[in-house]
């Protein structure tokens, strides 16, 4: 590692954020011949200098009459840092065959806002840098260059801006409650503090806000979805534990969105899609973790999305390495893989069995610390519910993605193994997977608080081997007998319906009506007028009573009898 | 991109092999049993009570399964629609199912 001048570091331009954006930018700029070298030396260069900075407050800069905070380095702001910079690392190396200048660019972009947002001390420098990250990371699904990419970026870049517009005036709403723009602890007592927690709920795929990974991730490009899997939800995590640790409400939140994804997992047919609600239901333990918000819980989301981006990651790249050669992930037209792509098939067991957390594997010493923290509390609902999702990982991403995609029947795909770039990332996140799950010891070193927790108790090794070899029996029972839903293609409504199709709908059932009352309305004054005409045709017309020459004497007799009739009714 | 779709060889894979399979079956029966038979020999730290019982997470792990499996395919009639049913499928893009391509070129709008 480089030592930087001492006297530089802190200034706000010295941000391993800036570096991966200007990065960005030159890599645009750039011959093709040094996108591989860059794509590698910016995130590492970039996790040098993090690792340089010293803890606290750096990179003050005055902007619209604010004090602005580019760098905040504490334990928290720092851990995530470093797995952003890790998974820009990898997915830069799974990337390297790419060449599609656009999605190295955009990747770079999108992880050095991530970055920044992460790094942000006040809630200014959060909302530019969260904005930063919707913009870039839209790029990676347009790259697909299909149609329904473009529709469903365009969806993706709506929810996204909004997202950012809502924390810019809950921003406003809290600057002018509290006179701080300091991004800490923000709670819900406030409206501001409201606005900014729908702003968090919206990136972090809250239970009905959800349906923008579902419908986003799977149809970016085969790099692009695993850039995609990183970095926002991971970032909004991150801003819920900075803003709302502790929130009771985010307890039943994240226990609710444990359970529900996992049914539309079962059913999904694109395997990309099934991972997309996996991590769903992922991001749920980490926000129950956050909600009962003790030291160990808070450890616990953080180490647990430090786990996650690298088995998630990791299996959007086994399922990514399918994509590129066999051209679908669609449970339905796959199988039998493991003989055309064993290293890729391998890769994405260890992927399995991490998010399934196996013993020996990184998603069991991180999600018990969640699970452990929730028994402490005496959340047993909460700590049911998440035992009840952990069996229901196992099904998705432990059995279904691995099973349906290498194994069950052979239907005659004979392809290449995936490229060697691709087989090293997966490689390298499968090494960190394992290590992490024998030797957690570095990454409990790097969490926000001293950790005093070790998940390798007698008691939680055979419980959690029970758990899982049990509900693996349950599927060899349901698999034999026929009762295990079959693949078979189609989709699955979920709350995008509402969007997609309800209100669509709905409008357009409004657009009919308006015009059919236009079009009544028309009628009605066409006949009103036609008859109008007609009687004023008949009294005032060339023939009508009424223009016809009437001589003096019949005038006068009709002034005398009006006058008559006046007199009369008078009195 | 190499794409083949040839039928399969009839050289089945170790995987396919009726042997193989059953012999997977087998030891995770083993091992299951093994785990019951655990029960007997370490030290429980129940939270609640509940998770102290006899064969908890045996029986919650197959239960939660088989509830889970179940419950999404009860749930497959009512949220199951075709591939295009939202009509953004690409015009000439072969993902989607055969049948359903002509639909795919009328637009929503």
């Amino acid at each position: 590692m480089t030592d930087w001048p001492s006297d530089l570091l802190g200034h706000p331009l010295l941000s391993p954020a800036l570096l991966m954006i200007v990065g960005g930018f030159v890599l645009a700029a750039s011959p093709r011949q040094v996108h591989g070298v860059w794509l590698l030396a910016i995130p590492a260069a970039a996790l040098a200098l993090l690792w340089q900075l010293p803890l606290g407050l750096h990179g003050e800069i005055s902007l619209f009459g604010f004090d602005l905070t580019m760098l905040r380095i504490d334990g928290l702001s720092r851990i995530w840092a470093t797995i952003f910079l890790i998974g820009s690392f990898l997915s830069g190396l799974y990337a390297l065959h790419v060449r599609d200048r656009i999605q190295h660019v955009a990747s770079l972009i999108y992880a050095g806002a991530a970055i920044g947002a992460v790094l942000a001390g006040d809630l200014v420098t959060l909302f530019i840098f969260w904005e930063g990250t919707a913009i870039s990371s839209v790029f990676l699904i347009w790259a697909r260059r299909t149609v329904r990419a473009h529709i469903v970026g365009l969806r993706y870049l709506v929810i996204q801006v909004t997202s950012g517009l809502l924390l810019m005036v809950g921003t406003i709403i809290h600057y002018r409650a509290t006179g701080s723009i300091a991004f800490n602890h923000l709670g819900l007592e406030t409206a501001g503090g409201w606005l900014i927690f729908l702003a968090f709920g919206i990136k972090a795929a809250f239970p009905l806000l959800h349906n923008w990974v579902q419908d986003a991730y799977p149809e970016a490009t085969v790099t692009g979805t695993v850039v995609l899997s990183i970095f926002t939800t991971k970032l909004a995590i991150y801003s819920l534990a900075r803003g709302y640790a502790g929130t009771e409400l985010l307890i039943t939140v994240g226990a609710v969105m444990t359970i529900f994804p996992i049914f539309f997992a079962v059913i999904e047919n694109d395997l990309r899609r099934v991972l997309a609600y996996s991590l769903n239901n992922q991001l749920g333990f980490m926000v129950v973790g956050i909600g009962i918000g003790t030291n160990l819980a808070i450890n616990g989301a953080a180490a647990h999305a430090f786990a996650h981006i690298l088995y998630k990651g990791l299996l959007f790249m086994s399922m990514g390495a399918v994509l590129h050669r066999v051209g679908t992930v669609k449970a339905s037209e796959l199988g039998g893989l493991y003989k055309s792509m064993p290293w890729t098939a391998a890769f994405c067991i260890v992927g399995s069995m991490s998010i399934s957390a196996f013993p020996l594997f990184s998603g069991f010493v991180t999600k018990s610390m969640i699970l452990t923290a929730a028994a402490e509390q005496h959340h047993w609902i909460a700590w049911t519910a998440l035992l009840l999702a952990s069996a229901g990982v196992l099904d998705h991403s432990g059995i279904k993605v691995p099973f349906f995609s290498f194994f069950h029947h052979d239907v005659g795909w004979r392809v290449k193994e995936a490229p060697l770039n691709m087989l090293l990332a997966m490689g390298a996140a499968a090494f960190l997977c394992i290590g992490i799950g024998v030797y957690p010891a570095p990454l409990y070193a790097i969490l926000p608080f001293a950790v005093d927790y070790s998940a390798y108790s007698t008691a939680h090794v055979i419980n959690q081997l029970q758990l899982l070899l049990f509900a693996a029996l349950a599927f060899v029972v349901l698999f034999r007998n026929g009762w295990y839903p079959a693949e078979i293609r189609g989709l699955n409504l979920d709350s995008d319906w509402v969007y997609r199709h309800a209100l669509p709908a709905m409008a357009a059932r409004i657009h009919r009506a308006l015009v059919a009352t236009r079009e009544h309305a028309r009628a009605k004054l066409g006949r009103l007028g036609s008859g109008s005409y007609g009687w004023l045709k008949s009294h005032y017309g060339s023939t009508g009573a009424l223009s016809r020459t009437w001589t003096t004497g019949v005038m006068l007799l009709w002034a005398g009898v009006l006058l008559a009739l006046y007199l009369v009714i008078y009195y | 991109m190499t794409l083949s779709n040839e039928p399969p060889d009839h050289k089945p894979g170790v995987f396919e092999r009726p042997g193989v399979i059953k012999a997977i079956v087998v030891a995770l029966s083993i091992v299951c049993g093994l785990l019951i038979l655990a029960e007997f020999f370490y030290v429980k730290h129940p939270h609640f009570g509940f998770d102290g019982w006899f064969a908890f997470y045996p029986a919650f792990g197959f239960g939660a399964y088989c509830l889970i499996v179940l419950g999404a395919k009860a749930l497959r009639p009512l949220l199951w629609r075709g591939e295009n049913y939202y009509h953004e499928a690409d015009v000439d893009v072969s993902d989607i199912d055969p049948s359903e391509s002509s639909s795919g070129s009328h637009r929503r709008d």
